[in-house]
């Protein structure tokens, strides 16, 4: 085996491994992001899945439950109702929500007490046994009750002891109190009080933890189908379920919807662009092959001269294949699973559970059967087309021996299927995955026409210098399929810029300049007279002046009309995939007097508010949730009071601003005089300014709660920032995999290049006119790319924030950049490729050929 | 007296081969005069192609020295070479050897533009006129028959007016007939141009109408002759 051989060996499996990595790469690391995620999320409800019913499990249940749980698991049983509770010494009532837990609470996280009432030196819960007869509450309800730490506390008829307030309670994050603040009590002593005797609306928790933070969803899904419930379930009054057979299941994920479904679209989406770059890389594997076939058509002639039937010679190309295809599975997996823990060190602070991280080993194999059927599909083609060869048509010197048309017809269409197969099981979604499989035949067909046009003009073109002529006219040299270069690169940009346009909108959204101005502190339940106070106050005290804040009016959700289908029936109307059970709910509304600086309208009009109509703004997913459309009817209940609305407007909102916003706007004349609180989001401050703003609050507006909600979004952002990088990372995966075509297709004529360059040496060329003639042809079969790809990444990008509910920046000036950085990198990827070809010594073209 | 054009010494080839050391060429010397039209023969392998390669600046020898217009080849670099073939020497091969991916007349034009001939495309259009070729300028090679592509080739080979002409079996590649007319229009041309040619065949009737025969047998000079046609 020469050494231009060999070379292209290696090339064909590169070409293979490049699609490969970048697939394993992906798989490994969303898996890893997942986890991260999960684990994260954790504490936020306390447990990976949590069982909510609103009788104690039977044993039925029970049984179920056991069968399902994976080994490892640990469960947890609590007991949550709302009740009144009552100061004994100050006379004061108070609503609470009361949860009685066991031994063994919280599954996750860490509970953390203190007797102190500012919260200072806390410790771990001792007094919660059954025996103690004492509760440990949140410090609001001390201000709401005017009592303090070892006053007696009355639930329903029994008189307990405040041991000290909660200063860290992991069950609490994933909702901050709705109807009162916590009352934290052993289980047998809630038991005692009566108060969850029969009949009383109690809601029964099972808290599961399970051994894998990525296990919850499933067994979450499992337990779902057992017993036929629905994704989400309305709970209402006290989180109980309102809904089928008064039995939930939520799971930690949940609770982290917005930012998990953020990453799992990523996780689509960068699947996709991988096998896209796999079939880049096989776009350079029918190039090479065809320049291998092409070489040894010769051999093959009198191979079959000599007797040999065509079928085995064609069975031997087949199994080559194979072999290559295996090696680049295996070279790809391998580099890519690199590549993933590297990401994963660079990650490591952002992903808390990138400790137990492992390879992964599905994400390899489903990479080495990617490669597999990619490389023999893509071999197959030029091998099909010499199965129609005369072997003596080509003996005789016949240039362009005649090629089945109708085998590389129906090798098209077989390989279209396998490729559209491959990507419905990628995106899991049968519209995308053949969407995505009809766009790439439309927009590479496109591409071959618009740029075989484009390099027709460029070959014609008449430069000054020979060199660059020279250069320019070889793009149209025979047997050169510059074509499909120019589609691989324009794809492979097109794919490149789509991921820095995205990235640089979701960094723009969510990065660092942005987190500069978000809010680190919440405050919640601002009593409306209290408002001009606490504003005044922030400003006096710590010169606070753009503290946002927002009404909110606790209602009840009651139906929702189309005016289309006459009927006004409560929870009727159309139904569509929307979520029944978010019907007949409690809903948070709120009102303002124009679109807040996290939302943009997508339909209708921001609502007038001078007419006696009740408009409502509904934010975008929950609209096609719940299947409400313009014009339709909502009907709200508040305390008693109808109020029916007309949906006038549709917003996009950023959730991830943290700011206060809300999924439905009302008419604010609607709501002015309904009982309402206000939130509060208070802009960012150092830590130390943080609890010091904390305390003073607590002193002075002791029933104002306030949550610091800067970890958090410190987390987002520094995340976001990160995945960036593997975003990047990705992009030049499916770059490197152009380039390698392009080398693919370099080579695959190296044979004449070095023929025309011996001759041109013999003729009086120097180096420098032969460098320059193929930085021309090169940088000029580039830059067409590169211009074609950004071209086309301006729909894509548009097609892909508009998914993500980013707004669509055009960056100009970068697209040129990288058209620009393209046809340069394509000229120096041709020269590397070629430069071999010009060391050819002048005297060669009085041999061979 | 006439001024020598090519003078060559004492010269050898040798490649190493798996088989050893392999003597192509040795102790070929002899001297061409300006205008001299000679043919090189000898059976196949027998150093023919190696030679013109040697003198022509396209490989450099074992020993011996090759002096083309007085100046020695040995001692200029590979890229004042290049400039020099394409100013002094015109070169004609068995397969043609045209590029591509230009035209004709691109063709004819690219030792001139090499160069740096400022009126390259008259010049290149009026050479294609010479060969017979008018009208064919803006063809791709493809589109042009053996003889034709050879025209185009004799075409750019005279068209810098180069001292000396180089020819490695021109005909080799063509039917009797058309390999007439070509080597018809070869001789007439480079006479005309008073150019020397370095004629490299096996074919004895070619190499009968070269004034002086160089026969080569197993990488050495057996025979230097002039023929009757030498007589201009
Ligand atoms: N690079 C090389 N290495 C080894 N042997 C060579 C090389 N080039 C040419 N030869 C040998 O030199 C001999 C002369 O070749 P060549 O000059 O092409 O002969 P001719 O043109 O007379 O047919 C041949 O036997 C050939 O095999
Ligand atoms: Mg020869």
């Amino acid at each position: 085996m020469s050494r231009g051989q060999s070379g292209r060996i290696w090339l064909l499996i590169i070409c293979i491994a490049i699609g490969v990595a970048a697939r394993v790469c992906v798989g490994s690391f969303t898996g890893t992001v997942a986890r991260a995620l999960a684990d994260q999320a954790r504490p936020l409800l306390g447990a990976d899945i949590e069982v909510v019913a609103n009788q104690p499990l039977t044993a039925e249940q029970r049984a179920a439950l056991s069968e399902l749980m994976p080994t490892g698991a640990r469960t947890l049983d609590e007991l949550g109702l709302v009740t009144m509770a009552l100061a004994s010494r100050s006379r004061h009532a108070a609503v609470v929500e009361v949860l009685g837990v066991e031994r063994g609470y919280p599954l996750f996280g860490e509970l953390r007490v203190a007797v102190d009432e500012a919260g200072r030196s806390p410790g771990p819960a001792k007094a919660l046994t059954a025996g103690s007869r004492s509760v440990y509450v949140q410090r609001e309800l001390l201000a709401r009750l005017a009592a303090h730490v070892g006053d007696p506390l009355t639930l329903g008829a029994t008189q307990l002891t405040i041991a000290g307030i909660l200063v860290e309670d992991p069950g609490l994050g994933a909702n901050p109190f709705v109807l009162g603040p916590r009352v934290l009590v052993d289980a047998a002593t809630l038991v005692s009080t009566g108060l969850a005797g029969p009949g009383a609306r109690v809601r029964h928790l099972t808290m599961i933890a399970t051994a894998d933070p990525l296990q919850g969803e499933g067994v979450a899904n499992a337990l779902r189908t057992r017993w036929k419930l629905p994704e989400r379930s309305a709970t209402g009054f006290g989180g109980r379920v309102e809904s089928g057979p008064g039995i939930a299941i939520r799971t930690a994920r949940q609770s982290q919807e917005s930012v998990a479904r953020v990453f799992d679209r990523l996780g689509d989406y960068l699947r996709l662009v991988s096998l896209i770059a796999l079939l880049l890389g096989g776009i350079g594997v029918a190039s090479l092959v065809r320049g291998f076939v092409a070489e040894r058509l010769d051999a093959i002639a009198t191979l079959q001269v000599l007797g040999a039937p065509l079928g085995r010679i064609m069975g031997m190309l087949f199994i080559q294949a194979g072999i290559i295809g295996l090696a680049g599975g295996l070279l790809g997996g391998t580099v890519g699973a690199g590549v993933e823990n590297l990401m994963v060190v660079l990650l490591q602070g952002e992903l808390p559970a990138a400790d137990h991280h492992s390879l992964d080993l599905g994400a390899f194999a489903w990479g080495m059967i990617l490669a597999l059927s990619v490389t023999v599909v893509f071999a197959a083609l030029p091998v099909i087309e010499i199965s129609g060869m005369k072997p003596l048509a080509v003996l005789r010197g016949d240039q362009s021996p005649p090629r089945s048309r109708l085998l590389a017809l129906a090798w098209g269409v077989l390989a279209i299927a396998l490729f559209t197969a491959l990507a419905v099981a990628e995106s899991h979604s049968l519209t995308v995955g053949s969407m995505l499989i009809a766009s790439l035949v439309l927009g590479g067909g496109t591409t071959w026409l618009v740029g075989g046009a484009g390099l027709a003009a460029l070959a014609r073109v008449h430069l000054p210098s020979f060199g660059l002529r020279h250069g320019l006219a070889n793009l149209a040299r025979p047997g050169f399929r510059p074509h499909a270069a120019v589609v691989t690169i324009s794809l492979a940009s097109l794919l490149f810029s789509t991921l820095a346009v995205y990235q640089e909108s979701l960094q723009h959204e969510l990065g660092e300049p942005y987190r500069a101005d978000l809010p680190s502190l919440f405050a919640i339940d601002i009593q409306p007279d209290q408002r001009e106070e606490f504003k005044g106050f922030l400003a006096k005290e710590f010169a606070m002046h753009e503290v946002s804040m927002a009404p909110l009016v606790l209602a009840r959700f009651r139906g929702l009309a189309s005016p289309a289908s006459a009927a006004t029936a409560p929870a009727a109307g159309h139904e569509g995939d929307g979520d029944r059970a978010s019907r007949d709910r409690e809903q948070r509304l709120s009102w303002r007097e124009k679109l807040g600086a996290d939302e943009r309208l997508v339909a209708g009009q921001w609502m007038d508010d001078r007419g006696d109509r009740v408009e409502a703004s509904l934010e975008k997913r929950y609209a096609e949730r719940i299947g409400a459309h313009l014009g339709d009817l909502m009907t709200y209940d508040i305390q008693g009071v109808c109020i029916e609305a007309t949906v006038t407007s549709i917003r996009a909102v950023r959730w991830a601003s943290l700011r206060p916003n809300f999924l439905v706007l009302l008419s604010p004349h609607a709501l002015r005089d309904a009982p309402q609180t206000w939130i509060a989001a208070l802009p960012t401050l150092p830590p130390e300014a943080r609890t010091a703003v904390q305390a003073r609050l607590a002193e002075r507006f002791p029933t104002v709660s306030t949550f610091d909600v800067s970890e958090a979004a410190a987390r987002i952002g520094s995340m976001v920032s990160r995945i960036a990088l593997a975003i990047r990372f990705i992009g030049l995966f499916s770059l490197a995999a152009g380039v390698m075509v392009l080398i693919g297709i370099a080579l695959s004529t190296a044979r004449e290049r070095r023929a025309d360059a011996a001759l041109l040496k013999v003729l009086g060329a120097g180096r420098w006119t032969l460098v320059l003639s193929l930085l021309a042809e090169f940088g000029a079969l580039g830059g067409l790319a590169g211009i074609l790809g950004q071209a086309e990444a301006i729909p894509l990008a548009w097609a892909l924030t508009s998914r993500f509910d980013l707004p669509l920046s055009i960056p100009l000036s970068v697209l040129c950049a990288l058209a620009l950085a393209v046809a340069l990198v394509c000229a120096a990827a041709g020269l590397v490729a070629c430069i071999r070809v010009l060391r050819v010594p002048p005297l060669a073209v009085l041999r061979d050929g | 007296m006439t001024r020598a054009v090519l003078e060559v010494e004492g010269l050898g080839k040798r490649y190493a081969t798996q088989a050893g050391e392999l003597d192509v060429l040795s102790g070929v010397s002899f001297r061409v005069d300006a205008g001299e039209s000679v043919a090189v023969t000898g059976p196949s392998g027998s150093g023919k192609s190696t030679l013109l390669g040697l003198i022509a600046g396209l490989d450099s020898p074992s020993s011996g020295r090759i002096l083309v217009e007085e100046q020695d080849l040995a001692g200029m670099s590979d890229s004042a070479l290049a400039t020099f073939r394409g100013r002094r020497m015109g070169f004609i091969f068995q397969s043609f050897r045209l590029l591509p991916t230009l035209s004709a007349e691109e063709n004819v034009r690219v030792p001139l533009e090499l160069s740096g001939v400022p009126d390259a495309r008259q010049r290149a259009r009026l050479w294609l006129d010479q060969v017979g070729l008018s009208g064919r300028g803006s063809h791709l090679p493809s589109r042009l028959s053996g003889g034709e592509q050879q025209r185009v080739a004799l075409a750019r080979a005279l068209a810098p007016r180069p001292a000396l002409i180089f020819a490695d079996e021109p005909t080799g590649n063509l039917d009797s007939r058309t390999g007439k007319e070509m080597a018809d229009l070869l001789f007439s041309l480079v006479v005309d141009q008073g150019a020397t040619l370095i004629l490299v065949t096996h074919e004895e009737r070619l190499a009968a109408r070269a004034g002086r025969i160089i026969v080569l047998r197993d990488g050495q000079l057996v025979s230097d002759s002039r023929s009757a046609a030498g007589v201009h």
